[in-house]
């Protein structure tokens, strides 16, 4: 197992160093991604945008290699913009904002608690719902309960989460005059009530909308399982009911119920951006908001490189957990 | 109804709602703003409190002082909307950098020697006791007492003459639009003890102490000289002698002014004692609209800036006495501009253009009727623009089909070439270009839209001149001299997007500037609007939208009706325990 996880963490940097090259060539392909002209404006004279230029080496080649048609067709450039921009983030400088001239890192560090916060929140109430009606839906099949959790999920699935989001505004300001509380982040450990009021919301919009999917796959699986023989075996020994799918059934349906849960990871982490947005909760989803429209070429690269990060390591989560779940499964 | 500028400290529906938005201003937001230098948003937005806390909006009827609500009961906090962070507290920068937090601090923690509202026109001396001008090229002014915020390392000292020639000259470092009266027409300022200043001109600007100019509330800002080129106070803390302290603020959003206890006070100030009336102004960042008008309805804020008449009508309905709502003219306009260069070099073919937009339409279709048409200086700017009356300005508005298509035909317009728009993708811009691309092809004319990112359209389509025709919305200019300008032809570093240069319009542009005498000038601004029209010059106008904002009932001492003068904001009180 440490073998096995210790090779898939080797491919890492790999999978980054891809990742942050991708991201870097699409950045610059991009109309206006010239930050002379964000930052000189239109007033900006060749010589000024020039100046920029130089200042956020922009003159410098993209990358460290470069083809050509002549021999010895590939030339090495010691001072690409990319080789810069790896070296600084290698040491954890991960450059400054255009905008605001501070530390990227310092800013992502700054607003993670936030953003944090409420991809928790989120997950736990996906994987709650999820799994909780997706195994109340299979044991109760073709119940008023069955077909709420399925027409439910289907609702969940098909209604995009910005529009619930801004429902959950809507609805109450219209039927009490209430507002989420606004004007700053407010840690749970500072003032609970004021923090859930802001974050519970939210994160039962996207967690609910993101338990849809879990819900069906959880339900399809338990059937699937349900109607295996050890289960009929178990049930007529005489076990409890809630021993037979909870010790049984629920372990056996578990490896695809994992790689669902790690798909609605990745759900509840893009939908916490759109909630950022809409409540102004000043996490790492609004400064990538934001940032994108203001051209902000070192935060955008940093937030991608974080969030194909934090999508490998979920996705090495799950794999691994595939041992804990099916004894089966052997890691060698 | 109560009539203020609440939309002034909105964030744009970026913009970007609002632009600029922009730009922490969201991007979207940043490209907006730099439009004008010293405006402020359109009714879309972004906002930072910067992004759109722009002046922008005048009242529909009738202009308040701020002493309409009788004796102010000091203290108490204002909860206002910010509508996006700014990027940073650091004034200095390209202006599409800097002009949200310029536009913000300018008019809160930062103090200026004059303000010119544009309702009177009339320049009203701020820091400065006396102001001369002995001949049309020099400005001597004499600061009163005052003394900077009690913070390190200024410590609550005097503001000194040096302080504001410094802080001219940083600002003149700068590029940018907004920063054009400081590179084109300051040739020098200089300081003579403690308190007299001498502006010097290269050539006489009559416009120099209104907003675009040497009143700008960003480039006017008095800084203490310590800290011109100190960067690490600059970017997190703002430290003037302005009527609001900044308290704090989380990176940029939801911030916090206090009352400056020794704002001003000196010898002839007695007409502010006491201000600012409220104890601060807490901001509250609310990205979404929605959000904002439900948090406006919980009270969490006390004012509000509606996205429609109809959103305004229905809190109305709901809230009875509880609010009240105001209206107010955009200084901001819809504009169609297009390239100096063949068809459009033939005044027929422009004429033609003109003709074949419907005004009447556009204000139903983009702003639910809630418009004005306006002409070269937009019906904000009451002193300025011509009446409504006025025969030409009616034929400048007259929509004929009929009559644009004989134009065309005697043009000998090609009729099967198609004509490129282009146009952001703000929403604000994408609708005025669809709306008239309906509008011009109902006059056989083919036209092909190009939407562009917002930044890349103003950088390289706009700045550049680099287009056939484009439509946007203007940001809200403080006074006529930017409107004017757009007409001026090119001329050493003046620039004219259009191409377009005509000795006429030049010679009446620049008559308008330079006559020191006011009531002369205004005279000559309308002249230089007839020339404009009737040389129908390639930037045409279509209208102004009028604007709704809410507050609350306690909210009292607003003032309005007079530009961005309101946001000073030092008379606004609150009526409640």
């Amino acid at each position: 197992m440490l073998r096995y996880t210790l090779r898939r963490l080797s491919f890492l940097p790999i999978i980054l160093i891809a990742v942050s090259i991708a991201v870097f060539v699409l950045l610059r392909v991009l109309p206006t991604s010239d930050i002379a002209d964000v930052i000189g404006g239109q007033n900006a004279t060749p010589e000024q945008k020039r100046a920029i230029r130089e200042q956020y080496h922009l003159n410098d080649p993209i990358f460290p290699i470069t083809f050509d048609t002549s021999v010895p067709f590939v030339g090495v450039q010691r001072n690409s913009q990319y080789s810069r921009w790896l070296f600084d983030a290698l040491r954890g400088d991960f450059g400054k904002t255009y905008l605001s001239q501070k530390s990227v890192r310092s800013e992502f560090i700054r607003r993670f608690p936030a953003s944090f916060e409420i991809v928790a929140l989120s997950l736990f109430f996906s994987v709650s719902f999820g799994i909780l009606f997706g195994i109340l839906s299979a044991m109760y099949r073709n119940s008023p309960l069955d077909y709420f959790v399925r027409i439910f999920s289907v609702f969940g699935t098909s209604v995009p989460e910005f529009f619930l989001l801004s429902l959950l505004i809507i609805i109450p300001s219209y039927l009490w005059n209430y507002s989420a509380p606004v004007g700053g982040y407010v840690p749970i450990y500072d003032d609970p009530w004021t923090n859930l009021r802001l974050f519970l919301p939210a994160a039962l919009i996207i967690g609910i909308g993101g338990s849809a999917g879990l819900m069906r796959l959880v339900r399809t699986t338990m059937l699937e399982v349900l109607r295996s023989d050890y289960v009929r075996t178990a049930k007529a020994k005489g076990l409890r009911q809630h021993t037979v799918v909870l010790t049984h059934a629920l372990r056996n349906a578990s490896t695809p119920i994992l790689t669902a849960v790690g798909t609605a990871f990745i759900a509840v982490f893009g939908g916490s951006v759109i909630a950022e947005r809409i409540l102004s909760i000043d996490g790492n989803g609004l400064f990538l908001f934001q940032s994108t429209f203001s051209r902000d070429l070192p935060v955008i690269q940093f937030l991608a490189i974080y969030t194909a990060t934090v999508v490998v390591l979920v996705n090495l989560v799950v794999d691994l957990s595939y041992a804990f779940a099916d004894p089966r499964v052997k890691y060698s | 109804m109560a009539e203020y500028d609440l939309r002034y400290w909105q964030a744009q529906r970026v913009s970007r709602r609002k632009v600029l938005a922009g730009a922490a201003v969201g991007g979207a937001a940043i490209g907006s703003i730099a439009i004008v230098g010293c405006g402020g948003g359109s009714k879309t937005t972004t906002g930072t409190p910067g992004a759109k806390p722009t002046p922008n909006t005048t009242s529909t009827s009738g202009v308040n002082d701020g002493s309409q609500d009788g004796p102010a009961k000091p203290g108490g906090i204002l909860n206002v909307r910010q509508g996006g962070p700014l990027p940073s507290m650091k004034v200095f920068g390209p202006s599409i950098l800097a002009l949200a937090q310029g536009l913000y601090l300018g008019f809160t923690t930062y103090d200026h020697m004059w303000y010119t509202p544009t309702d009177t026109g009339v320049r009203e001396l701020f820091l400065a006791t006396q102001v001369e001008q002995p001949d049309p090229l020099t400005v001597i002014a004499t600061l009163g007492d005052a003394v900077f915020h009690d913070k390190a390392p200024v410590n609550g000292r005097k503001v000194t003459a040096e302080d504001v020639a410094e802080s001219f000259k940083r600002f003149r470092a700068e590029i940018g639009v907004g920063y054009d009266f400081l590179h084109n027409v300051m040739d020098d300022i200089t300081f003579t003890g403690e308190r007299t200043v001498t502006i010097k001109m290269k050539f006489p600007w009559a416009w120099v102490f209104t907003s675009s100019n040497a009143g700008s509330p960003i480039t006017s800002s008095i800084l203490p000289k310590e800290i011109l080129n100190n960067d690490d106070i600059l970017t997190k803390d703002a430290i003037g002698s302005g009527q609001w302290v900044l308290k704090s603020h989380d990176n940029g959003a939801n911030i916090q002014l206090a009352k400056f206890d020794k704002f001003r006070q000196f010898a002839g100030t007695k007409s502010i004692a006491g201000q600012p009336y409220l104890d601060g102004i807490n901001n509250k960042l609310i990205t979404d609209d929605v959000a904002a008008l439900a948090a406006f309805k919980a009270g969490e804020i006390d004012t509000y800036g509606f996205t429609s008449k109809t959103e305004a009508e229905d809190t109305k309905k709901e809230f009875g006495d509880k609010i009240e709502i105001g209206s107010s003219l955009g200084r901001d306009y819809t504009t169609l501009m297009l390239k100096y260069e063949p068809p459009f070099t033939d005044e027929r073919v422009r004429q033609a253009f003109n003709l074949l937009i419907d005004r009447d339409e556009a204000i139903q279709l983009l702003a639910e009727g809630s418009g004005i048409k306006t002409g070269p200086i937009p019906p904000a700017h009451a002193l300025y623009a011509l009446p409504e009356s006025d025969p030409e300005l009616a034929e400048y508005f007259r929509h004929d089909i009929a009559d644009a298509k004989k134009l065309l035909e005697a043009a000998s317009f090609d009729f099967s070439q198609e004509i490129e728009l282009k146009h952001s993708v703000r929403p604000v811009d994408a609708n005025l270009a669809q709306v008239l691309q309906a509008q011009l092809q109902r006059g056989g004319v083919k036209v092909k839209l190009l939407p562009e990112d917002l930044v890349k359209w103003f950088s390289q389509s706009l700045g550049t001149g680099n287009f056939h025709m484009t439509c946007f919305l203007h940001l809200a200019y403080e006074d006529p001299d930017l409107p004017l300008r757009f007409y001026l032809g090119a001329e050493g570093d003046r620039k004219n997007f259009m191409g377009y240069k005509d000795a006429d319009v030049d010679t009446a542009v620049l008559a308008a500037a330079q006559e020191l005498d006011e009531k002369a000038r205004i005279e000559k601004v309308k002249v230089a609007q007839k020339v404009i029209m009737k040389k129908y010059s390639p930037m045409l106008n279509i209208f102004s939208e009028i604007g709704y904002g809410g507050r609350y009932s306690y909210v009292k001492g607003s003032i309005t009706g007079r530009g961005s003068y309101g946001l000073f904001n030092r008379t606004s009180w609150l009526d409640k325990a």
